[in-house]
């Protein structure tokens, strides 16, 4: 278990914390005043008739919380080969008052983005809906960082 | 901002003195003469002053204070109780309300561009309208100036058949008042003794005489006429008043039984002291500690040692924690005439808005519940009784046309059945039309014609629940019965209750909301539906059987078993539990099935496998799940898993 309470509130001028973490072959971040913990996968109850996206339930001390796929959230295929079970997480998230879990495939880490860098997404045939980001950020030549809009993902 | 510890103790305290003024105004408007009442009142609008100008709300402080000053004017005296006294106290009362609301909404400052101003003018020139100032009348103020020991002694003399008088003078002269005063007082001790007077026989032998009005009460064996020449002679003064005073004038058994009233009240405020006031956020993590001791205790019993000592340890842990839920639970009760005590009013101010006559009937205030569900509760019921005021009771007129009584009849009642409490919202009105109500609901297409035919009345009327329907505008017209009853049957079910209806065209109409009595902790049988352990909550469960295929009927294409003479539809979990090809039948083995009930309905659930029994702490799947199809919860079982709670409502209704 990682706490996130230390990296917190540490805006600087013109810059943003985000957690990094991978869904497949692609990166995603989400700002980090979303994030309340990062904890190592917990024994998931299924919960039936739940949304298909919603992977059950944990007891994360004593509180349920529900915990998202964001593989079948963003109805990204999985490939199996490159899932490792020991690298997978859970990021508890508070949104609008409600804890979530998100399970994602491996932790990257906490980094610091330049607010000016960071671009509208583009358009990709195929791609992320653009409902769901509200934009990418360029880290380095041939990883393109994408940015979720945590309140559209869970909600919308 | 102020600081918001006191921010807080402020708002609990404004509600507390806002429902004492409520209460007390609507009493009041009942009973003018009420001192108690009075008293109650002006102390709750001087309470509430003292705290507004603590935390510096002037406005709130400035209005507190104008209702403070007619009340006390109401307690000297100068000021009687009329129906625009009340209209404004109540009016007085909403202006608090909504400062209150205001400043809660502004996180603690009084906003700046709201104008009292008006409204306190309104007070100011009702106080000083001289047509409501008390006019003084005599036969009531005879006796006025003795206290209850005193009319006793004196009614004492009386049967020894003395005369008691009454005589009060004012004095003309007014460089000698104390002389002349002192003269009347001498006059009197002349003919009789001298048995009270005000100002007292010492204070105007010192001079000390403020005013030039003297009231004495003596004792005289001289018949009255003879007296008044005697005192007449006196030069320079007047008699306001003189008169014998009766037997029954000096009766104070009333007197004495204030007296008594007032003891009691001693003694309440007394024991009063002895509570303490807890913020409900630490009831709650008291409770899920308890809940936390509970899980445990379950994990540990389920550990299965082999020694002595721990089989003696654990029967006395499950006593300690049985017990200690029972007090959290005890704690979190209160009274639903907390909730119910904001209905009269509501009532009193909706039925003349829309002149209707309504006798509005509350029993069962001292029903407990669970705090928690208590604040939720106070919308839906608040809807149900604006739906009955609005839609149910008819106008006075079509109440004659009927032959009905012109007033119309609701009830608000509250009781405790078995393991659950009943609330229930009755009114004498139209009632709503099943055969309407059918008809909307085919045209809505929330049901077919066919399956209208074979529904009962009580079926069809559930449809006024159905979200498309109540969203209907032309609904009110139709049935009898307002919007938002979706929402209403949402809340109560969202506190594991239900709502059910009865109503008999042009009778009126029947909700009886039933409620758990309490929400955290409850037995439970736990079952395995495909290898996934989940909880039902016992008290829906009616029995448990395990039958083999024979047992299973078909009637109308659905499998059903035969219990005692009763048909009951028979469920697989399986299936409404998501696995749509789940089939049980071609299974030869035997099938376990838990008969569920919810109100008089039956249903048997097939499930895999009958567990334990067992008590659970029910948490909340939270608001992102709260909608999932027959799953109302969970709870967390011994080896910390999550086990999901079965919505029993769901899979019967």
């Amino acid at each position: 278990m990682v706490s996130l309470t230390e990296a917190k509130n540490t805006k600087k001028q013109g810059q943003m914390q985000y957690v990094v973490f991978n869904i497949g072959q692609e990166e995603y971040g989400i700002e980090i005043d979303y994030t309340r913990e990062i904890i190592k996968s917990a024994q998931i109850t299924n919960v039936p008739n739940a949304e298909k996206h919603v992977l059950g339930v944990i007891n994360l001390r004593g509180i349920i919380v529900p915990v998202i796929d964001l593989h079948k959230r963003f109805e990204i295929k999985t490939d199996e080969s490159l899932f490792d079970e020991s690298e997978s997480r859970i990021i508890t998230v508070e949104v609008n008052d409600v804890l979530l879990g998100l399970q994602v495939d491996r932790i990257e880490g906490i980094v610091w983005l330049d607010l000016d860098k960071i671009t509208p997404a583009p358009d990709v045939e195929g791609g992320l809906k653009q409902d769901y980001l509200t934009g990418v950020c360029a880290r380095s030549e041939e990883q393109l960082l994408i940015l979720l809009d945590l309140e559209k993902t869970i909600f919308a | 901002m102020q600081d918001n510890n006191y921010l807080d103790l402020f708002f609990d305290e404004t509600k507390e003195y806002i429902e004492i003024l409520n209460n007390g105004i609507l009493t009041l408007e009942n009973n003018p003469d009420d001192k108690e009442t009075v008293d109650a009142v002006f102390r709750a609008a001087h309470s509430l002053k003292g705290m507004a100008a603590t935390m510096g709300f002037e406005n709130l402080t400035e209005l507190t204070h104008k209702m403070e000053n007619m009340l006390d004017r109401v307690r000297d005296g100068e000021l009687s109780v009329t129906t625009g006294f009340i209209d404004l106290l109540l009016q007085g009362l909403d202006n608090i309300q909504f400062l209150v609301e205001k400043i809660r909404e502004n996180e603690g400052e009084e906003p700046a561009d709201i104008d009292m101003e008006g409204f306190i003018e309104e007070i100011s020139n009702f106080t000083s309208d001289q047509k409501n100032i008390r006019k003084e009348d005599n036969s009531e103020s005879v006796s006025a100036g003795l206290t209850a020991e005193e009319k006793r002694d004196l009614l004492k003399k009386k049967k020894e058949k003395e005369r008691v008088y009454h005589l009060s003078v004012e004095v003309d002269d007014a460089d000698f008042i104390s002389v002349r005063a002192f003269m009347v007082i001498k006059k009197v001790e002349e003919m009789g003794t001298l048995f009270k007077s005000d100002p007292s026989r010492d204070e105007i032998e010192n001079s000390q005489f403020e005013g030039n009005k003297l009231d004495i009460y003596f004792l005289s064996w001289l018949p009255s006429d003879e007296i008044k020449v005697e005192i007449k002679d006196i030069s320079n003064i007047k008699i306001l008043n003189f008169n014998e005073l009766e037997s029954s004038e000096l009766e104070s058994d009333q007197e004495e039984k204030k007296e008594s009233l007032h003891a009691e009240h001693k003694v309440n405020s007394f024991q009063s002291s002895s509570t303490v006031r807890v913020d409900i956020s630490k009831l709650d993590t008291l409770m899920n500690m308890v809940g936390e001791l509970l899980i445990n205790k379950t994990r540990l019993q389920s550990l299965d040692i082999e020694s002595g000592k721990f089989k003696e340890i654990i029967p006395q842990l499950d006593r300690v924690t049985m017990e200690l839920h029972h007090i959290v639970m005890q704690i979190r009760m209160v009274p639903v005439g907390v909730m119910f005590s904001r209905f009269p009013r509501m009532i009193r101010d909706l039925s003349q808005k829309m002149g209707k006559e309504i006798n509005f009937i509350m029993e069962g205030q001292e029903t407990e519940l669970d705090r928690s569900i208590i604040d939720e509760l106070s919308d839906p019921l608040t809807h149900l009784l604006r739906n009955a005021i609005d839609h149910g009771i008819e106008t006075s007129e079509e109440r004659k046309q009927k032959g009905k009584a012109e007033e119309g009849k609701i009830e608000l009642k509250a009781y405790q059945k078995g393991s659950e409490i009943m609330i229930e919202v009755k009114d004498d009105g139209a009632g709503i039309d099943a055969d309407k109500i059918g008809e909307k609901a085919v045209e809505r297409g929330i049901v077919s014609e066919e399956e209208l035919e074979q529904m009962e009345k009580r079926d069809i009327l559930d449809f006024i629940f159905h979200p498309g329907f109540s969203t209907a505008e032309e609904v009110t017209d139709v049935s009898g019965r307002g919007v938002g009853m979706d929402i209403v049957r949402n809340v109560v079910k969202k506190l594991d209750g239900q709502i059910s209806i009865d109503s008999q065209l042009g009778k009126g109409s029947s909700f009886v909301i039933s409620l758990p009595l309490t929400l955290a902790i409850t037995q439970a049988l736990m079952v395995n539906i495909t290898d996934d352990i989940f909880a039902i909550p016992l008290n829906s469960v009616s029995e448990t059987l395990i039958i083999s295929e024979e047992n299973i009927k078909k009637v109308r294409g659905k499998d059903v078993i035969v219990l005692r003479d009763n048909t009951i539809p028979l469920v697989s979990a399986d299936k409404i539990l998501g696995n749509e090809n789940s089939s049980y039948v071609s299974d030869s083995r035997d099938l376990s099935v838990v008969i569920l009930k919810s109100g008089d309905r039956r249903i048997g659930l097939i499930v895999d496998e009958l567990l334990n029994q067992q008590e659970i702490v029910i948490k909340s799947l939270g608001s992102y799940l709260q909608d999932t199809e027959y799953i109302s919860g969970a709870t967390i079982i011994g080896d910390g898993d999550v086990a999901l709670i079965i919505d029993v409502r769901d899979i019967v209704a």
